[in-house]
């Protein structure tokens, strides 16, 4: 059956002029698209695999350039389930904080109405070192009156140096008022990611993680004075360690586009380069975020698919696989593919599958 | 390791296994009419048992 494939494709490309270049290396890829002659070989559904520590990749072409100097491609199946962001910290201490009384003020509080209002206190019996954070313990939909808060030597730090007992009251030093949006000019983080991590994807862990060739324990580093480590920091290896170098190797770093939420990071665009990224929510569904930002593209593979269509699969079992887009409204919701096709949001702090996009290009 | 697998192997290959699927549920079904067969023979063969004893 593969010889009779393989007669079949050269025909094709030898009926059409386009020279032969045996499809069989991923050299040879590069070399198809730095002639301009990925259209002549190469169909959107068609599939190219690579292996990574002892797993087979399969990625869909879903998308071909017009003038055929480029393929993109899209991992088939899912990822194992990742968070995109960890909890992050409440407030950041780049000069350190003094031991002693502190309260602040819980302006909004999107996930639990009875806070809203409040002014909430702790003490601090150890300073806080440079560098230092405080991180909220409580449930996002719970109160913070009874709850405890951590107070960590840096963003890396896993043992905290001291969880202290939040109270209704005004002692001590005013740290600020505690919003959507944040303040980060004073250090003061959005209480939405305080509770539910970022969904900046720039920003993000899953981005990290994506473009890592580092063993476990050493892909993740902070990327905000926020930032704190994610749930999969010391087990789980970058997505480049164990894969193909041949295959890495043509992997062209490709520079996209991504919105930014509307609540705490100012809306608008940022691009961004990279050798893998999420796909973006123009690139699978056509449709944009924020009216007049697309995303991309949408690629041909989506154009006209139905939710079926968009359905992943990992080891059989359909998954969710998670989009770079933030959910604009929010400052932790990012947009996902879920498991009947559709399209919805979930928290930056729940592991989602996750299907890399890459493209090789004429370089 | 690199692999290239046109589209069109891919709807073969999807084709073959519907096939094959068709073609296991043809002999499960097959398989069924034979146990209901035996066990309505195995039936028989009690009931005649019964009637010698």
């Amino acid at each position: 059956m593969a010889d009779f494939y393989e007669a079949l494709f050269v025909a094709k490309v030898l009926g059409e002029g386009g020279g032969i270049i045996s499809v069989d290396s991923w050299y040879n890829v590069r070399q198809i698209v730095n002639r301009g002659l990925a259209k002549k070989y190469f169909k959107v559904g068609d599939q190219l695999a690579c292996m990574r520590s002892g797993e087979k990749l399969i990625w869909d072409i879903v998308n071909i350039a017009a003038d055929g100097t480029a393929i993109t491609l899209l991992l088939h199946e899912t990822m194992p389930d990742l968070v995109f962001s960890a909890r992050q910290a409440v407030f950041a201490f780049p000069n350190g904080l003094a031991a002693g009384e502190y309260h602040f003020t819980v302006s909004h509080q999107p996930f639990f109405a009875g806070d809203v209002g409040k002014t909430i206190s702790f003490t601090l019996t150890q300073a806080i070192p440079a560098g230092g954070q405080l991180v909220l313990n409580n449930a996002y939909n719970a109160s913070m009156i009874g709850a405890t808060i951590s107070s960590f030597a840096s963003q890396t730090a896993t043992t905290a140096i001291e969880t202290m007992t939040m109270s209704e009251g005004s002692g001590g030093t005013d740290l600020g008022s505690l919003t959507n949006a944040g303040t980060p000019a004073s250090n003061i983080n959005s209480i939405q990611r305080a509770f539910l991590g970022s969904n900046n994807w720039r920003e993000s862990a899953q981005r990290q993680i994506m473009n890592s060739d580092k063993p476990a324990g050493q892909v993740w580093t902070p990327q905000t004075i926020f930032d704190r480590p994610p749930a999969w920091v010391n087990n789980t290896a970058g997505f480049i360690n164990g894969l193909d170098e041949d295959f890495v190797s043509v992997v062209t770093p490709t520079t996209y586009t991504t919105i930014n939420n509307t609540v705490s990071d100012g809306g608008g665009e940022y691009t961004f380069t990279d050798k893998f990224y999420l796909p973006s929510r123009t690139e699978i569904f056509g449709t944009n975020e924020l009216t007049n930002y697309p995303e991309g593209e949408q690629f041909a593979y989506y154009v006209g698919a139905t939710d079926a269509d968009r359905i992943k699969y990992r080891a059989g079992s359909a998954r969710s696989w998670r989009l770079r887009t933030p959910y604009y409204y929010y400052a932790y919701y990012v947009r996902y593919v879920d498991t009947t096709g559709a399209l919805h949001s979930y928290s930056a702090t729940n592991a989602l599958g996750w299907s890399p996009a890459c493209r090789i290009a004429k370089s | 390791m690199f692999e290239f697998i046109p589209i069109e192997k891919q709807i073969a290959h999807a084709v073959a296994e519907s096939q094959a699927a068709a073609t296991m549920a043809e002999r499960n079904a097959a398989n069924i009419d034979y146990i209901a067969m035996m066990s309505d023979i195995e039936l028989e063969s009690d009931e005649e048992v019964e009637s010698n004893e």
